[in-house]
């Protein structure tokens, strides 16, 4: 792509969108999405619908050359991926979850958004991003991580603990919820 | 967890009744000054190669990339280069949030260009 006033964020979601990838975006940008934190951020975190051989198969032929695609980091339950535009510097972070139950519904609870910078998005529910944001702290709640759990919390109403709490136990969050509920007041 | 002091929430809630459309317009701003820091920080550096300039970037922008994938970067910037690829110092603001995003910042008021 040769076009100079391009949103590396948007080009990535019309991509993954125009091949019929499903995905969700989480993060960071959730949280703005959702309307729950604005910082900046440098990149966008996605959720993609994929397992390791569609991401060679499909995914890395969607954005070659124009991108360079990331070969696949395995880490506990998911493979981590990217896609950089060098030339126009941007980045999105890929994340292939491993078959499980939070995962399916989280794909089945995502909610098409139309956002103001973003476009028509797929966008994760606020009940997911805690539960990936609890995971992500990685038994640590003494930093981004743990504010943005409490804000979640506090700043939506009808948040659905019964559902984290389900999911939470299945993977093993239980004790890291409990005190971020204590925390939210 | 460290706590919010009250001029920190009191921020965070203006932020929060703000408009979406200009919070959006605020924050492809801030998108766009990260852009000229950096490259004012490339220049200040002295780097003016492609694969150095993509390992300051890696180091700036996303600091916890895994090193493969700052390596791949390098390697990718340095052989686009030599096609003619080079890393895209940006002149408008479109060249970092694109055209809907600039047009939204032009129309509450933030500065577009370098001039």
């Amino acid at each position: 792509m040769d076009n100079r006033a391009m949103d590396v964020r948007r080009d990535v979601i019309d991509r993954l969108a125009a091949a019929g990838i499903e995905y969700f975006v989480t993060g960071s940008e959730a949280l703005a999405v959702l309307g729950v934190a604005f910082r900046a951020t440098n990149d966008i975190d996605i959720v993609l619908d994929l397992g390791p051989s569609a991401y060679e198969s499909r995914l890395r032929p969607l954005f070659e050359p124009d991108y360079l695609v990331n070969d696949l980091i395995r880490v506990p339950g998911k493979w981590l991926g990217s896609v950089i535009h060098v030339e126009a510097v941007g980045k999105a972070d890929l994340i292939l979850r491993e078959p499980d139950d939070w995962g399916a519904s989280a794909f089945a609870r995502r909610r098409l958004i139309e956002d103001p910078a973003l476009g028509s998005v797929w966008t994760t529910t606020p009940e997911d991003l805690l539960l990936a944001k609890l995971e992500f702290a990685n038994g640590n709640l003494d930093g981004l991580q743990g504010r943005d759990c409490v804000r979640i919390i506090q700043a939506l109403p009808g948040f659905d603990a019964a559902y984290v709490r389900e999911h939470a136990a299945s993977l093993g969050l239980e004790s890291l919820l409990n005190e971020v509920l204590t925390r939210a007041g | 967890m460290p706590a919010e002091s009250p001029g920190e929430r009191e921020l965070l809630a203006q932020i929060v009744r703000e408009d979406p459309e200009a919070r959006a317009a605020r924050r492809a701003h801030e998108r766009w000054v990260t852009s000229q820091r950096l490259w004012a920080a490339i220049d200040h550096a002295g780097i003016t190669d492609d694969g150095g300039r993509a390992r300051f970037i890696a180091g700036r922008l996303w600091p916890d990339m895994p090193g493969s994938w700052v390596e791949a970067f390098v390697e990718s910037a340095r052989r686009r280069a030599l096609d003619g690829r080079h890393i895209r110092r940006p002149e408008r603001c479109e060249d970092v949030v694109g055209s809907p995003l600039a047009a939204l910042m032009r129309r509450h008021g933030y500065r577009t260009t370098t001039d």
